[in-house]
Formats: structure tokens, C-alpha cells, sequence
């Protein structure tokens, strides 16, 4: 299966030539059309995370920054390590009152952190865990100089597993499931889901937030930066 | 005549004062306020003299002269005067400022005073179907003050007027003083001008004269108009404005007769004119305040230009921005520069020019700014913008100028940095232009290790497969539970592997040749005697089904009789073929090993419990 999934990850996808279509648009100005080409790049290979970046760029230029914000973040999430796509969503994370690093947190530090994805320190986090149990099993049903010639690789196996659980919670914690960008100008957070409460505070276009809860047309949000929370209209906010 | 001399008191300036003698006194109009609000300053400076105080530079302040208010009095020749200086101060940050010691040429200098500056506090957003209460209409003027004496007219009275008693922070309000008179005035008179709490004042002139009939009386009258802005939000005070005369006493200049009034005249009399104090309410702007506010209340224009339209790299050139139009223009602060990475501006120079349009103050506030252009190119300098709040829509409205279009050509490599204000020299290395987003990145741009990491990510959201080894473990965990236990007790252990050993030696017998009756028969008699040996863990040597039967029919519960039947049935067969093996044939050998099998199975059962 692990095999199966590498095969298919490292096949070479057959979509030059609308990419070159959408790179020409950009290169040109227009980025409207730009941008709704690399969006049916991004619908036809959504794990592909240079199609974010390139959809983010031309989202950018087009004057939509929370949007474009949005799909930056995408990016990162499916290749942290880009260096190029660090900048753009630290770029527009600026624009709208935040940055890549949380507050307190050294920009260098918070890079180790994130230097591996969620997805792949899940990833790791199984491939141990399958590793370490399937050691141990091994011991187990094995004679006692098997296990002792087991011994080293299931410690190295748990200790794996221990520590890429311990960061994929630790990364869950500071880029938790469940995000959303605020795409709508100065967008108002109610004090309950709909217009009859009162606006308990306003966010720039481009912030990002914790989904909380869902009620209709309306969306329980906190903002991670400000540890604040109000319900905002769902159209307000594209969800990771 | 005596509007004259009035309106000469009212200008005379502090030139004519003589020798120093001064004292300087300062004062805040408040210690503390939020950002975006305004202070005064007013520097009182008191004794024969003339001098100005110097404006005081306090860093993150913004700071307008707004005028002056005098008094002066000529007692044995010797000129006294009070003057005060009013500065306008508009912090551009929070935090705690200084107003540092204030120096008066022949006075000491005033202690620095310290206020401080807060954030403006949140707006309260409207309830719910509620809109933003708007700002409250106009009422009606305040009525002019009466006459003193309404009995009896008087000879010289003085009253003020305000244009409207409420008003938005920073709209202009008109504050009418007229005096009247009905008798001839006796020297000049002098006035003292109202002191001021919470508004600055811009001075409209010595406006209007003229005659005025007031209960039958003839008057002549002179008045004098200014312009007062509220600084804050809040109640502002005007105190009053008093005319001090010198009035011929009654009597002394009714006779018709010169000589008689020449020799009868009485000694004149001063008299001491006042107003009443008034009261302004001064009410905040409301909410929506644009982000580049100016403060501004009445109707702005802004118009920019450049002294030239080509340059090179690394050249200077002159932006000029004029904000006019009417207002409080003197606290306009500088629109907000645009963001143009490209270009290096240097600070600003501001000049003001008021005017007056009717009963309104106004003007023109040019701001020069110079500005070095990094790289070539075309360049637009984009329109500058500055919001105002026009009364008479009751609403914010942005006044804003046309785009400047500028060529930039390739700088002289050879050239010196032009030098254009502090710090003006670069540094020499890589200098960042602008902040951008980077360029596209192709598809799958990633390398292997990056593909390879991305499909072992694929591997963590297999979900359910992950039990997989977790089964596995359990499995291997209850098999080596079970050694253990098995390993803990040897007659456990013995009676646990009875059948594996009894099925060995049933296939051995099954598989003995057809030559070799004897050896399949002693097989299966082993298998079944070893059976039961193991599982009541006796030796196997010697064993009876006379001892096997009795041995289990002693357990609790006794295995049922059916099974012990068969048992001997199988027992007592065994016995009799091997003492004639030959009469055991292949298929015989073979049923009684599957009875063999039967019943270890059956006694597995019987046993366990």
C-alpha cells in the first residue's frame, strides 16, 4: 500500500499547457484570468501546493487578499519548507495585521517547528507506530535472542513514535484543523449568530481564524492572533 | 471716533511696551487626553515689555501658534500689558509627553509641564435596529445678553453672543462681543478678551459699527467677531469679555454753557463693562471616523503638484500638497504619504494662510516635502487623500488630488547621493526597493524527498489499517501470556499440549505401512493412553483404563458416562488388535485414530471445566 501511494504521489501530472495559459495571463496583468485559471489548475490537483502558491499570487494581484491569503496557507500546509510560499503567506499575513510566527515565538524556531507538515508527521507518527508494534509483536512471539536482537530497533521505533506524536499534537495545537480566512473587508463579529446581536468587534480582510461552531448562514470564529471569538456570516470566511 | 480708539486698543500689540519686567506663566488646558484630541497652550506672559515666547518642540507633537489675546493698561506713562500666546498641540501617538521649559526673553523660563495621551477609547457600536444617534441639529442662537439695568438704559454696556450653543469637536462656532454706547467716551477703552477653556480662537476682526436705537436711546456700537473651535468633546467655557471706559459722570456735561461746563465738570468715571460668562457644548464627531481624518469640520479641497516631471535616479524633487478650504485649517495635520516603495520622502515643511470667507475662517495649508526617487521607471504618485466632516451634509466626505505622473531616468552611476536632510547619505551594500510577493512556482516543483514525505502523509490518513498492527500486537501479547502462564505450570502445561502430542503420534500411526500393523496399533494405543496420562498428569507407563476411568470419575464434575463408554469401547478394541494386530487393516486403523481424535477432542472439553 505505502508503495502504492508513493507511486501515485511521484506521478508527473499532464497539465502544462493550462498552466502556461494561467502563467501568461499573469505575466500579462491580466490576473482575473489568471487567477481562474490556476483555480481549475488547483480544482484538478488540489495536493499540489505550487498551484496554491501561483493561485495566491494572482488572487493577490487581483486585489483579493483574504482569498489569496487562503490559498498561501494551503501551500504551506501541503509544502511548509517552501521558502518562497513562507514569504508570500508571511507577505500577506502582514497586510492584514499578523505574521507567520505567533507573537513570542522566534521566526527561526517557529520554522524548525513547521519544517514538517501535519500530514507528514502524521504520516511518520503511523510509520513508527506500525514499526514499534509491529517490533514488539515480533518480541513477543519470538525467542529470547530474537528479542534481544529486536531490542535497539524497538526502542528507536517508539522513541520515533513518541516524538512525531508529541510535535503532530504540538503543530495541532498552533495550526489547529478546522481554520478559515476572512475574506469579506472589515468584517463584523457578532455577539451571536445574526444581525439582531451586536458587532463585539471588526477583522481585516485576510485574518485568520479558528472555526468553532456552525449555526446556519452564521460561523462561531475565534481569531488565533487576539484570542477573541464572534459569529460572522459563513460567506465571510473560506474554510481550509 | 470711539469705535476708532476701540478697535485701535483691541489690535495694539505688545511693541509698545518699554523696559523688560515680565513674567511668564504656562498652562495646559488639560493633562490628559486621548489621541486624536487636541491641547492648548497658553503661554501668559505679564509686566511692561514686549516679547514672544518661542514655540516649544516636543517630539510626536504637532504644533500651531494659534494667535494671541491681550490687555494693556498705561498707568503715569508706564506700559503694563498681559499677553497670551495660545499653541495648538496635536499629539500623533499615545504616551507621556513633556512640554519642556518655555523661554520668554527677560522672563524665566515656565516649568515643563508633563500630559499624557491615552488611545482613543472603542466606539460603542449601535444596538440592533438602532442607527448612530446623529448629530444634534442646531438650536437656536443663544439670545443676546440684556442690557444691565433694563429699568433704566445705561450709558455703555457690552454683551457676546455665540452663533449656535452646541457644536461638533472642531466646528467652528461664532462668538459675537459688541459694545454700546450712548454717552461720549472720556480716553480709549480697554479690552480684555474672554479667557478661553476648551476652544481656540481665531479673531475675525473689528467687524461692524454703526447706531442702534435701544429703548428710545440712541447708541453707537463696535463689534468684534471670532471664530472658536472646541478642542474636545465636553462643555467649553467662554469667560467674560469685559470693556473697561472711562464715562463722563451724569450731570457733568448737560449744561449747555461752555464756561459752566468748563469749571462744573466732574472727574470721569471708570467703569468696568462685562458680559456674562458663556458655555459651549461641544459634542464628539460620530462613529465611522475615515482613517485619514484630518480633524477638519467644513469642506476641504486638496490639490498636489511636483516642480518638475522628469528626473533621474537618486534626484530630488519638491512635492507640494495644498490642502484649503474652510475650517480650522492651522491643526490640519499632513495627509498621509502614499506607500511608494521607490521613493525616499524627507520631512515635510507646512506654511499657513488664513482667510476669511463671510463670517467663516478658512485658508490654505501647503505642505513641501522632498522626495528622492530609488530606482528608474515610471513612476505615480497616487492621489493624496484627506477626509473631513461637513456639517451641512452631517456626514465624513474625502477630498482628494490628482495622480502625479513622474519619468524616472537611470540614475548617474558616478554621481553623489544627493544630501537632502538628515541621514540623507546610504549605506553602500544590497538595499531592499520594495517588499513584493515572489514570482509562480511551476507544478510538482518539488523534489523527491518532498514527494516522497507528501505520500507517506497520504500513508497517515489510511485510517481503519492503522488497527493492523495494534491487532497483531494483541495477538502476539496473548500468545506470550499464554507461554508464560503454560511456563508457570508444568501440569497445566502438560495437560494443554496432550492433544498436539496424541494427534502426533495418530498421524505416525495413520502413516505406518501396511506391513507394519503392529507399530500403527502400538501408535494409536500410545496416543490415546498418552492422552489421558497428560491431561491427568500421571506417567504414561502402566496406565489402566481401569486407573484412566477411575481417575476421572473422580473429578468434579465426572465426565458424562456416553464419553467414558466410548473411552473403554475404544480402550478394550486397542487391547484386543494389539494382541492381534494383523487383524487391523488400513481403514481400520484409520477410523479408530479419527475415534482417537473424537474423544481427545470430547475429554478436551469434559476436562477444562
Amino acid at each position: 500500500m505505502i508503495f502504492a501511494l508513493l507511486a501515485a504521489a511521484l506521478a508527473l501530472p499532464a497539465a502544462a499547457a493550462p498552466y502556461d495559459d494561467a502563467k501568461a495571463a499573469y505575466d500579462a496583468g491580466n490576473y482575473d484570468r489568471a487567477a481562474a485559471a490556476f483555480e481549475a489548475l488547483v480544482a484538478a490537483d488540489p495536493g499540489d501546493p505550487a498551484l496554491h502558491y501561483d493561485l495566491g499570487n494572482a488572487l493577490l494581484k487581483a486585489g483579493k487578499l483574504g482569498r489569496s491569503s487562503a490559498s498561501y496557507q494551503r501551500a504551506f500546509d501541503l509544502d511548509p519548507r517552501d521558502g518562497d510560499g513562507r514569504h508570500n503567506l508571511d507577505f500577506v499575513l502582514k497586510r492584514s495585521g499578523e505574521e507567520l510566527a505567533p507573537p513570542g515565538i522566534p521566526a527561526p524556531a517557529f520554522a524548525a517547528f513547521t519544517a514538517l507538515s501535519a500530514r507528514e508527521l502524521a504520516g511518520l507518527h503511523w510509520l513508527a507506530a506500525w514499526a514499534a508494534m509491529i517490533l514488539a509483536g515480533l518480541s513477543l512471539l519470538g525467542s529470547a535472542e530474537r528479542r534481544e536482537a529486536l531490542r535497539d530497533w524497538l526502542l528507536g521505533a517508539a522513541a520515533a513514535w513518541a516524538l512525531f506524536g508529541l510535535w503532530w499534537a504540538g503543530l495541532g495545537a498552533v495550526l489547529p484543523a478546522g481554520r478559515g480566512v476572512i475574506v469579506a473587508g472589515r468584517a463584523e463579529l457578532r455577539n451571536g449568530p445574526g444581525e439582531k446581536f451586536t458587532v463585539g468587534y471588526t477583522a481585516p480582510e485576510g485574518r485568520r481564524v479558528r472555526i468553532l461552531s456552525e449555526s446556519g448562514e452564521w460561523l462561531e470564529v475565534g481569531l488565533l492572533k487576539e484570542g477573541v471569538k464572534g459569529w460572522i456570516l459563513a460567506a465571510s470566511v473560506e474554510k481550509l | 471716533m470711539r469705535t476708532a480708539l476701540l478697535a485701535a486698543a483691541l489690535t495694539l500689540g505688545a511693541a509698545a511696551a518699554a523696559a523688560a519686567d515680565l513674567t511668564a506663566t504656562a498652562t495646559l488646558s488639560s493633562h490628559q487626553l486621548v489621541l486624536g484630541d487636541q491641547i492648548v497652550l497658553s503661554v501668559a506672559i505679564q509686566g511692561s515689555g514686549s516679547a514672544a515666547p518661542k514655540p516649544p518642540l516636543i517630539p510626536d507633537v504637532e504644533i500651531y501658534e494659534s494667535g494671541k489675546s491681550q490687555s494693556m493698561s498705561i498707568i503715569n506713562g508706564r506700559v503694563s500689558s498681559s499677553v497670551v500666546h495660545t499653541f495648538v498641540l496635536n499629539p500623533r501617538k499615545t504616551g507621556r509627553f513633556v512640554v519642556p521649559a518655555i523661554e520668554v526673553p527677560g522672563a524665566a523660563p515656565t516649568p515643563p509641564m508633563v500630559f499624557n495621551v491615552d488611545a482613543a477609547p472603542k466606539e460603542a457600536p449601535p444596538a440592533p435596529g438602532q442607527t448612530p444617534a446623529p448629530h444634534q441639529p442646531p438650536v437656536p442662537s443663544q439670545a443676546p445678553a440684556p442690557a444691565p439695568n433694563p429699568g433704566a438704559t445705561p450709558d455703555a454696556f457690552v454683551t457676546a453672543q455665540l452663533e449656535k450653543n452646541r457644536a461638533l469637536v472642531n466646528e467652528q462656532v461664532t462668538l459675537v462681543v459688541r459694545f454700546f454706547t450712548a454717552v461720549p467716551l472720556l480716553g480709549a477703552p480697554q479690552y480684555d478678551a474672554p479667557k478661553l477653556t476648551g476652544l481656540l480662537a481665531e479673531s475675525l476682526g473689528a467687524e461692524g459699527q454703526g447706531t442702534t436705537v435701544i429703548r428710545g436711546r440712541t447708541y453707537n456700537f463696535s463689534e468684534l467677531k471670532s471664530a472658536l473651535f472646541p478642542v474636545q468633546a465636553g462643555r467649553a467655557a467662554i469667560g467674560p469679555a469685559v470693556v473697561t471706559v472711562q464715562l463722563p459722570r451724569r450731570g457733568g456735561l448737560t449744561g449747555d454753557d461752555f464756561f459752566d461746563r468748563f469749571f462744573n465738570a466732574a472727574p470721569p468715571e471708570a467703569r468696568r463693562l462685562q458680559t456674562d460668562p458663556l458655555t459651549l457644548q461641544a459634542d464628539p464627531l460620530p462613529p465611522g471616523t475615515p482613517d485619514d481624518f484630518s480633524g477638519v469640520v467644513g469642506a476641504l479641497t486638496v490639490e498636489s503638484s511636483v516642480d518638475r516631471t522628469q528626473l533621474r535616479a537618486g534626484e530630488a524633487l519638491t512635492l507640494t500638497v495644498v490642502v484649503s478650504g474652510v475650517g480650522n485649517i492651522k491643526s490640519l495635520p499632513e495627509p498621509k504619504r502614499p506607500d511608494l516603495p521607490s521613493v525616499r520622502f524627507f520631512d515635510s515643511e507646512s506654511s499657513v494662510k488664513l482667510e476669511r470667507f463671510g463670517d467663516k475662517v478658512g485658508g490654505a495649508k501647503t505642505f513641501k516635502t522632498v522626495l528622492v526617487a530609488r530606482v528608474s521607471g515610471p513612476l505615480e504618485i497616487p492621489p493624496l487623500t484627506v477626509s473631513y466632516y461637513d456639517p451641512a451634509k452631517r456626514a465624513y466626505a474625502r477630498a482628494q488630488s490628482k495622480p502625479l505622473r513622474l519619468t524616472v531616468l537611470p540614475g548617474d552611476p558616478n554621481a553623489a547621493l544627493p544630501v537632502v536632510g538628515p541621514g540623507a547619505a546610504a549605506a553602500p551594500g544590497v538595499a531592499e526597493v520594495a517588499a513584493d510577493i515572489r514570482y509562480l512556482k511551476a507544478p510538482d516543483g518539488r523534489g523527491l524527498p518532498a514527494k516522497a514525505l507528501a505520500a507517506l502523509g497520504s500513508f497517515g490518513r489510511t485510517g481503519p489499517w492503522h488497527a493492523l498492527p495494534g491487532a497483531f500486537l494483541l495477538v502476539a501479547l496473548a500468545l506470550d501470556l499464554r507461554r508464560r502462564v503454560l511456563a508457570a505450570n508444568p501440569r497445566a502445561r502438560r495437560a494443554s499440549e496432550a492433544r498436539p502430542a496424541a494427534e502426533r503420534r495418530l498421524r505416525e500411526a495413520e502413516a505406518q505401512p501396511a506391513a507394519d500393523r503392529a507399530r500403527a496399533v502400538a501408535l494409536l494405543g500410545e496416543a490415546l493412553a498418552g492422552y489421558f496420562a497428560d491431561k491427568l498428569d500421571q506417567p504414561a507407563a502402566g496406565l489402566t483404563l481401569r486407573s484412566v476411568t477411575a481417575a476421572l470419575q473422580g473429578r468434579k464434575p465426572a465426565p458424562a458416562a456416553a464419553e467414558l463408554a466410548r473411552l473403554r469401547s475404544v480402550w478394550d478394541e486397542l487391547d484386543l488388535l494389539r494382541y492381534a494386530p494383523g487383524g487391523a487393516g488400513q481403514a481400520e486403523v484409520k477410523r479408530l485414530a479419527d475415534e482417537i481424535r473424537a474423544l481427545a477432542l470430547a475429554f478436551d472439553k469434559e476436562l477444562r471445566s
